[in-house]
């Protein structure tokens, strides 16, 4: 199993959710935060006030998957998240050790 | 052991509740059976007992009001010489009985004494003794219980009561001190069941009857309240299996839907529920008032302080707003409309017994709106539609205008004006991210607008500035109201009911046709920004230039971002989190900078609504003059051009509300906007708005709205003449403004404003052939003219001009040009430091 964690583009969530629900992935999580990568951030002048503008909204997916519809989810990600531009976002990608569904205990790639 | 929840009886007392979904026979009938149960349990283990003991049902065991999976509230008893560590031999079989039995016993053991040593940081035990009944035991100890409990309860009374009010006040915080949540808890929320025991201990506690001004209300008042809370709280420990207290979506359609099977109307009974609540809490609230004082040395000064708000109508005390002669509601219903404007000004809260005398007064105030009587002025009672519309825009202009409008909506005064309010009135939309019923969002949402337009502390900063910016206060308080009054028909494009709402009550006001105009948008808009911010690219300049063309202006667009901020907030606390207030002000910023950008770009072109005389008088203006004024008025400053062409004056100067409002049409000239200006300022006149347009022709329109602080032109008529005479002069004969009425020195800035800083920002981006300079400053007679004398002297030409002010500042956007192109850098610069110069001199 792989734990899959995109960062991308807030307008695109809804495209990436489509994307991977396309595919058969049911279960996400989805975090709003914010951060930047090489598209840092900028300086913005309002009304003679300076506002840095350091760190970028972002939106964070995270998918556990079985390994082989990893990559499928990858390339759902790539289609839907991209635009070209500078700060399309990061695709991270972990081993998982185990998942344990809390309800009833059922263990390994049926408990996702 | 059989778990008594799989007993016949228990079953039966079920099966009843859900032929019948009377909740008050289920929890009578739940009681006695469970008392069986613990009487048994009690005698059983009585022969362990130490020493003399009792046992007393107490909290709602006590009442005989037990719900199916409440706790089973019991106090043990014993006689001062037993030690309490005794008293486990009794107590812990007869809990282990319970426990066996399915049942959730919550026990307490106390002696004598400890009912006659009142602890305040126990009030919760002396007041469950209220309801304490005995059930078993000695009775000579049960006797000397109750002459402790009659003792406390006498020398206590003042101290129970307010410790009462503190845990209200406590448990009402957790829940934002609304009734109106669309998952409302029946038993701790405000309105539940726990407010129904309060109002029953305060009644026993002060030998008074609730509701003292409607003698019989109390009676009936508490049944029905009863009934409704019982039966829901029955239900939902059913459904749940223990005691469980909120009413959740999932829950609340089957019982919406158990009720409707038994010919309820689920929408009246939801109404029902809400309105019986806020009776409840309101009422407690009336008990408060009356009963608690303020606790501190501080608060009793604040209290005093604010007396010296009284006037000849209304009464400031201990804090809260009193009608001087309630009596005088009926004979002048305008009464209630400056109390409501006097809560907007001030933002004391209003008494509950004021909220009741103005509910009393309702009938003839909406008799007022019927007749409409002939009289114009305020003194005189009137509410007329003109009348009403502007006491209306008074209050909803004021800083505190969230105070009001709950007020006006408590007094039921709101859904006179506008019955579209009752559309809205607890009106559960079902949504996992609101919290509120619609009217209480949209009151929640009109209260973060105002703690932004107050300028509350901390709050964004980005958004402090954009609210300081913005002077339709009363219109924005008015989209709010009505921004989802469309939804009584569902989610889905209730934007465009709500528009069309809003449009019909605000022409029933007889509101100015562009305000409505306004109003309308931003309620048609208020979720544009929002799913801008979810599914659009906020770095996108389309993004910006789609925004800026549904939205027209940069005043539209400000009110709009202020409007979803409002809108955000409203949905829960915390709902406007940083990541989205970043996601508001990025939509925010690229709208703006498509607006910037449209100013400096583009230009009228010819159309259908305008002869080809206009057009060609019109060509190449910026399209924000079509924005700023309409056709009729376009019309009329053409008339003006005519004028001027053959020669003669082609400036309009008239008296416009409390200011004056000057129009001209010249040909393009250095220093002619400048000289205007200065001339204005040197005759000591203070500019509020100036907008100055450029056509490809090289003539001019020139608007200034200004005040006249010595009132020299208001009370002498001719003065105007003659102002108009020397415009002329400065206009069509390059007469200078030094040469006709020379300044009496620099004018000086007041302490307050010398902390502001001024500011030049300039951007070369927005045109090929356009640099737009950002100006702010404090605000000073003859600013303008320094401001437009600098770029003169630097060979700039003004194409477009905008000028705001606010209070004590002055913010002025010149988009100019330099022998027809943009400025270099090192002539911005140059500009720049110049500006700066002038903007600090004063200071």
């Amino acid at each position: 199993m792989k734990k899959l964690e995109a960062i991308i583009q807030p307008f695109k969530m809804e495209d990436v959710k489509r994307a991977l629900t396309d595919i058969g992935v049911t279960g996400m999580t989805i975090t709003e935060v914010k951060g930047h990568g090489r598209q840092k951030g900028h300086k913005e002048v309002y009304r003679g006030n300076e506002y840095v503008v350091d760190l970028l909204p972002k939106v964070k997916v995270e998918v556990v998957l079985a390994d082989n519809k990893v990559e499928d989810a990858i390339q759902a990600i790539l289609g839907a998240a991209r635009t070209g531009k500078i700060g399309d976002g990061k695709i991270f990608l972990y081993e998982v050790a185990e998942a344990i569904r809390i309800r009833n205990d059922e263990r390994g790639e049926t408990a996702l | 052991m059989e778990k008594l929840h799989s007993s016949q009886a228990w079953n039966q007392i079920r099966d009843r509740f859900f032929e019948t979904l009377d909740g008050c026979a289920c929890m009578r009938a739940v009681s006695p059976l469970v008392e069986a149960e613990v009487l048994a349990a009690f005698h059983r283990a009585l022969p362990q007992a130490p020493g003399p003991v009792a046992l007393l049902a107490v909290g709602g065991f006590g009442r005989g009001e037990l719900f199916p999976h409440s706790d089973i509230d019991l106090l043990f008893l014993h006689a001062d010489e037993v030690a309490p560590p005794q008293m486990a031999m009794l107590v812990g079989p007869v809990c282990q009985t319970l426990w066996d039995l399915g049942l959730e016993p919550s026990h307490s053991v106390h002696s004598l004494r400890d009912i006659t040593r009142f602890q305040a940081d126990n009030a919760e035990f002396f007041l469950s003794l209220l309801d304490a009944r005995p059930l078993a035991g000695q009775p000579a100890l049960l006797g000397q219980f109750d002459a402790a409990r009659t003792e406390l309860l006498r020398e206590k009374r003042p101290r129970l009561t307010e410790r009462l009010f503190d845990l209200m006040d406590g448990r009402w915080r957790q829940f934002s001190f609304t009734i109106h949540h669309l998952e409302p808890d029946i038993k701790d929320g405000p309105g539940g069941l726990r407010d129904l025991h309060s109002l029953r201990w305060l009644a026993a506690l002060k030998q008074e009857t609730p509701f003292w001004d409607s003698p019989g209300q109390w009676e009936t008042f508490q049944a029905e309240a009863l009934q409704q809370l019982a039966g829901i709280r029955c239900f939902l420990h059913y459904q749940e299996g223990r005691n469980q207290n909120v009413l959740r979506f999932d829950a609340q359609e089957e019982w919406l839907d158990l009720l409707c099977r038994r010919g309820w109307d689920a929408t009246q009974w939801s109404r029902q529920h809400y309105r019986r609540g806020r009776q409840l809490q309101r009422e407690l609230q009336h008990w408060m008032e009356r009963y608690s004082r303020p606790a501190t040395a501080l608060q009793r000064g604040i209290a005093e302080w604010r007396a010296r708000l009284s006037n000849a109508d209304f009464l400031v005390s201990r804090g809260m707003v009193l009608l001087k002669s309630p009596s005088q509601l009926d004979q002048d219903p305008t009464l209630a409309l400056r109390l409501f404007a006097f809560l907007s000004r001030h933002g004391l809260p209003i008494a509950e017994d004021t909220i009741r005398r103005l509910r009393k007064a309702l009938p003839a105030f909406v008799q007022s709106l019927a007749t409409t009587p002939a009289a114009e002025s305020n003194s005189q009672p009137t509410t007329e539609p003109t009348g009403l519309r502007d006491a209306l825009l008074r209050i909803c202009d004021g800083p505190h205008a969230d105070v009001a409008v709950r007020a006006m909506e408590s007094a039921g005064y709101l859904a006179a004006i506008f019955p579209e309010w009752l559309d809205i009135e607890a009106l559960l939309v079902r949504d996992y991210y609101h919290r509120y019923t619609v009217d209480e969002h949209t009151l929640v949402c009109i209260d973060a607008l105002c703690e932004l337009l107050r300028g509350q502390k901390n709050l964004d900063p980005r958004m402090l500035d954009m609210a300081e910016q913005t002077d339709a206060r009363a219109l924005l308080v008015l989209a709010l109201l009505f921004h989802d009054i469309g939804k009584k028909d569902g989610v889905d494009g209730h934007e465009l009911r709500s528009r069309e709402a809003a449009r019909v009550a605000l022409q029933r006001l007889q509101m100015e046709e562009r305000d409505i105009d306004t109003v309308c948008l931003l309620v048609q808009q208020h979720l544009l920004l929002a799913r801008m911010m979810r599914s659009r690219d906020l770095a996108d300049p389309a993004t910006g230039a789609e925004l800026a063309s549904v939205l027209g202006s940069l005043p539209n667009l400000r009110m709009l971002t202020l409007v979803t901020y409002a809108d955000i907030r409203g949905v829960f606390p915390g709902a406007l989190s940083p990541w989205r207030m970043d996601q508001l002000w990025s939509a925010f910023r690229i709208a703006q900078l498509a607006m910037e950008d449209r100013v400096a770009q583009e230009r009228i072109r010819p159309a259908a609504s305008y002869s080809s005389q206009e057009l060609r008088y019109m060509e190449g203006f910026s399209t924000r003059y079509t924005r700023l004024f309409l056709p009729a008025q376009v019309h009329d400053h053409f008339l003006l051009y005519q004028e001027m062409l053959r020669g003669a004056s082609g400036l309009r100067l008239r008296a416009v509300e409390s200011s004056f409002e000057l129009i001209a049409v010249c040909q393009d000239a250095p220093m002619r906007f400048a000289e205007v200006a200065g001339l204005l300022a040197a005759l000591g006149h203070n500019i509020l708005v100036a907008d100055a347009f450029r056509n490809a022709h090289g003539v001019m329109l020139l608007r200034f709205r200004f005040e006249d602080p010595g009132r020299g032109l208001t009370l002498n008529p001719e003065d105007l003449d003659r102002l108009a005479h020397r415009l002329h002069s400065v206009l069509y004969h390059q007469a200078t403004a030094a040469a006709i009425a020379p300044r009496r020195g620099q004018p000086r800035l007041s302490r307050g404003q010398r902390h502001l800083e001024p500011y030049v920002y300039s951007r070369n981006d927005v045109s090929p052939t356009l640099t737009m300079f950002e100006v702010g400053a404090a605000d000073r007679p003859g600013l303008l003219y320094d401001i437009a004398r600098t770029l003169a002297a630097n060979g700039c030409t003004i194409d477009v001009l905008i000028v705001e002010t606010r209070a004590h500042r002055a913010f002025d956007t010149l988009y100019v040009q330099k022998m027809g192109r943009e400025l270099t850098a090192d002539e911005q610069a140059e500009v720049t430091v110049a500006l700066l110069q002038v903007l600090r001199s004063g200071r």
